[in-house]
């Protein structure tokens, strides 16, 4: 591959070991695919055929058996029935590091960095063990893991420790890790989640020059615009199973399709994706319901904070009144999340205040700032994975003394989302990224908040999944709970928040209704990529 | 660089100078702890392979210490009179071989299973060498031939030590070195990068048996008399654990800093508080995990940067290692 200038010049064809299959012709080919845990068929008969040179782009809602088809095909997991053919061979019984040498490599979707080692080491053991690593020493991997820094722009990085990256580096590290195993074949899992439109565009960019250096590649991403832009074809998934396949503008016109994941608002945004002018986030700006200027209910005053030495938020202020949605955003590294950590005590404030209704808690225990009614719903979810939905609600309401009105909730919680009393008794760390989400959201609620700080709620999640956890958080709010949210996607955050403020550097820069900061020239240009 | 190279070197070069004139100095009673300390940190140095860089905490590594010891004895007072040295590598081979075997099915197991594992295949050792009596003369034990000079055990040890830091040393610079912190830090991010997993925990484990044998041979040797209450004692185990621990896990000369401190500290104690001895000792030991919990070598190598950068020592530093294990 040209990837390595560095290289022995031509003794690898483009393609690698598999140069001898032509472009357009099969590379992989997965027969009746078929996954059980339990009862639960998270993939169905799934036939999919990945070609030589193409993006293949890979849709479905949140649990349709993405990953798991990933994981099957890698060796993680061994499908239930079914064959698997890489170029020609039959890799259905062999272990995962053989298939990784074979020149088949993958990202991980919740990030696996090696997080005791440096960047480069990181790399390095991927340029080490895959599929030229019988070829290299440790010195010589070394030398290629830093091209493949140089190449995914994370040489700046090379020689910290794999726990210091944020969370776009550590993507673009998975990515590093994979390319540097010279594979013919990179499943990429999410890559871009958790990116902003400036940071997708490079991770596009990057995402199709790799491909045309030869490398096949299959991508699973909710981000629309960019998986709209890169895919040769696209596959949907739904509930296991393979409901269309195609040209992606074909693909996002399927009335199965818009059903099952795209929803009518996203429909016509993902038509659009293409061309950017087409799009006019204030035509579908949906007006929330006027509240009555309620008291101040948070306030925070002139906050800093950060962690050890290093200062993140400077001189913040932010008020947040009774019954409101105020939305939080700004760019990756913002802030967003340190503020909120800091609102909630987990991390202690340099200097400033926040009061909660009229009560001062700067510094005050967490353990009081939730007894107060500030309930933090975090980022990544954090759930027990080994305890069932039921078990994940009941620690919410840890700190409630009234136990009669706890079977009440639960079932006021079940109401809201359905989904969550069908899975009761499952365990929260089997369950899809929505509706891991839903229980959060449902944990947070049971302590019955006055305040719920949301972080990050769409991340990694299907446009329709998206969709029906904000109307949820609306009708929460109607019910009277008061909601700060951190959001990555600006557009859909504002469109279900009364006020929004935007956190640049760790500094806040404006604070509008948010009708007009989705309207503001400049917040579309920074933040929503118009 | 360079100049690094050269003060590392030189400091390595020192300290070795140290160790070999050092029976020259003390008293043939003081060279017995120093023998002991080289000991511990052997298997320390084993315990290290699995433990501190493939994130296996095994919990029976006093199993191939005692096996060590028995293969050691039985060979030299057996049919042939083996000589020492071919009966310590033999015992250490064994264990190898044995260690590779039941490594395969345990290491399987995640954390705490392994953990649980590894003491039962530890118990049942000792149970083994309790009531084989045709071969280990049960619990009366064995008496190996006498030999009482002090000196020989001591340079056989540190014999030992110093080629355990140099097989370290290659192996953690090597793939296999890569693949074992792989496996630490994620096994399914490591299988897909092309790690033969099982094949390098296996190697791990392997050589963290074949060094607790070679510690239990020599202490058989120097001790005479073999028996199963003294050689399959969890002491052992837990010793080299602690010693790694206030080394530094996954470090080429943690488990030899850390055993010479352990060792020392105990003798210290051993002579100042002869009743309250365990007491004072896991005290200390607590201190250091809840102050040091990444061990000693980690604290220097970051002094050191600092120092180097030219901001001079910084409380950071020592912070920042505090913090590393801490729940906030």
């Amino acid at each position: 591959m040209s990837v390595e200038p560095g290289g022995a010049p031509g003794n690898v064809a483009p393609g690698g070991a598999h140069a001898n299959i032509a472009p357009g012709e099969p590379l992989l080919v997965a027969t009746g695919i078929t996954k059980r845990f339990g009862g639960l068929a998270a993939l169905d008969n799934v036939d999919l055929t990945i070609r030589k040179g193409e993006i293949l782009g890979v849709l479905g809602p949140n649990g349709a058996g993405k990953t798991t088809f990933v994981n099957c095909i890698s060796g993680l997991e061994k499908p239930t029935s079914g064959r698997i053919l890489f170029a020609g061979q039959d890799i259905t019984p062999m272990p995962s590091f053989r298939i990784g040498r074979l020149g088949l490599a993958r990202t991980f979707q919740v990030v696996k960095p090696l997080r005791q080692l440096t960047v480069l080491d990181n790399v390095a053991v991927g340029a080490m063990f895959g599929r030229r690593g019988g070829e290299r020493t440790a010195g010589q991997a070394r030398a290629r893991a830093a091209e493949v820094l140089e190449r995914v722009g994370l040489a700046p990085r090379a020689k910290h420790s794999a726990n210091d990256l944020t969370i776009p580096d550590l993507k673009r590290l998975e990515l590093a890790k994979a390319l540097a195993m010279d594979p013919d074949l990179i499943f990429l899992d999410e890559v871009m989640a958790g990116l902003n439109p400036v940071e997708i565009e490079g991770a596009m960019e990057l995402i199709q020059s790799i491909n045309r250096e030869g490398v096949t590649l299959f991508v699973i991403e909710h981000v629309m615009k960019a998986i709209m832009g890169i895919s040769d074809r696209l596959v949907v998934l739904h509930f296991g199973k393979k409901i269309a396949e195609g040209e992606p503008a074909k693909i996002v016109e399927d009335p199965q399709v818009i059903e099952a994941y795209l929803g009518e608002r996203f429909a016509r945004r993902a038509q659009g994706a293409g061309r950017k002018e087409a799009l006019t986030p204030g035509g579908e700006f949906r007006k929330p319901p006027e509240i009555a200027a309620g008291e101040t209910l948070l306030e925070v005053k002139d906050l800093s904070s950060g962690y050890g030495d290093v200062q993140i938020l400077w001189d913040v202020s932010l008020e947040v009144k009774k019954g409101e949605v105020v939305a939080l955003i700004g760019a990756n590294g913002a802030g967003k999340t340190t503020l909120l950590y800091t609102i909630s005590q987990l991390l202690r404030p340099f200097s400033g205040s926040i009061r909660f209704a009229g009560e001062d808690i700067t510094n005050a225990s967490t353990d009081r700032v939730s007894g107060a009614g500030i309930v933090h719903v975090p980022q990544g979810r954090r759930l027990f994975p080994g305890l069932t939905i039921r078990e994940n609600l009941l620690q919410g309401t840890y700190q409630r003394t009234d136990a009669k009105k706890v079977d009440e909730d639960l079932e006021w919680v079940y109401g809201l989302m359905p989904r969550l009393k069908e899975r009761t008794n499952q365990l929260a760390g089997r369950l899809s990224g929505g509706e891991q989400q839903m229980c959060a959201i449902g944990r947070g609620l049971m302590a019955r908040p006055r305040l719920l700080l949301i972080d990050e709620l769409s991340l990694g999640l299907a446009p329709l999944v998206v969709d029906r956890l904000l109307e949820l958080i609306s009708h929460i709010n109607q019910q009277g709970t008061t909601v700060l949210l951190v959001e990555q996607d600006v557009q859909v955050a504002l469109e279900h928040a009364h006020r929004g403020y935007v956190l640049e550097t760790g500094r806040i820069v404006q604070s509008s209704p948010a009708a007009e900061l989705l309207e503001d020239p400049r917040i579309r240009q920074a933040y929503l990529g118009l | 660089m360079n100049r690094r190279r050269v003060v590392t070197w030189a400091l390595l070069a020192l300290g070795l100078a140290a160790l070999v004139l050092l029976p020259r100095f003390v008293t043939s009673y003081k060279l017995l702890t120093y023998t002991r300390l080289l000991l511990l940190a052997l298997m320390a140095q084993g315990w290290n392979f699995i433990g501190g860089y493939t994130g296996y905490a095994s919990f029976g590594n006093v199993a191939y210490f005692g096996i060590g010891a028995y293969t050691t004895g039985l060979l030299m007072i057996g049919k042939w009179h083996v000589p020492f040295f071919p009966s310590l590598f033999a015992g250490a081979a064994l264990c190898a071989i044995l260690a590779a075997l039941l490594g395969l099915p345990i290491l399987r197991l995640k954390g705490h299973y392994f953990a649980i594992a590894t003491l039962g295949v530890a118990e049942a050792s000792r149970q083994i060498a309790d009531t084989w009596d045709s071969v280990t003369a049960g619990s009366t034990g064995i008496d190996l031939p006498l030999k009482t000079e002090g000196e020989f055990f001591y340079y056989t040890a540190l014999a030992l030590v110093v080629g355990g830091i140099a097989v370290t040393a290659l192996l953690v610079r090597s793939k296999v070195g890569y693949a074992w912190v792989a496996i630490r830090e994620d096994q399914d991010a490591a299988r897909m990068l092309g790690i033969a997993t099982t094949r390098y925990k296996t190697l791990a484990y392997s050589l963290s048996a074949a060094f607790s044998a070679l510690a239990g041979g020599v202490t058989a040797y120097q001790n005479i008399h073999v028996t199963p209450t003294d050689f399959f004692k969890l002491d052992y185990t837990l010793q080299s654990i602690i010693a790694v621990v206030i080394g530094g896990t996954g470090t080429v000369l943690g488990p030899l800093i850390g055993a010479g401190i352990y060792q020392l500290l105990s003798t210290y104690v051993w002579t100042k508080f002869i009743e309250l001895h365990p007491t004072v000792l896991g005290i200390l030991i607590i201190f250091f995990v809840v102050f040091l919990p990444r061990g000693l070598v980690p604290l220097f190598r970051a002094t050191r940067r600092t120092v180097q950068t030219g901001r001079g020592f910084h409380w950071r530093d020592l912070f920042a290692n505090i913090r590393a294990h801490r729940v906030t």
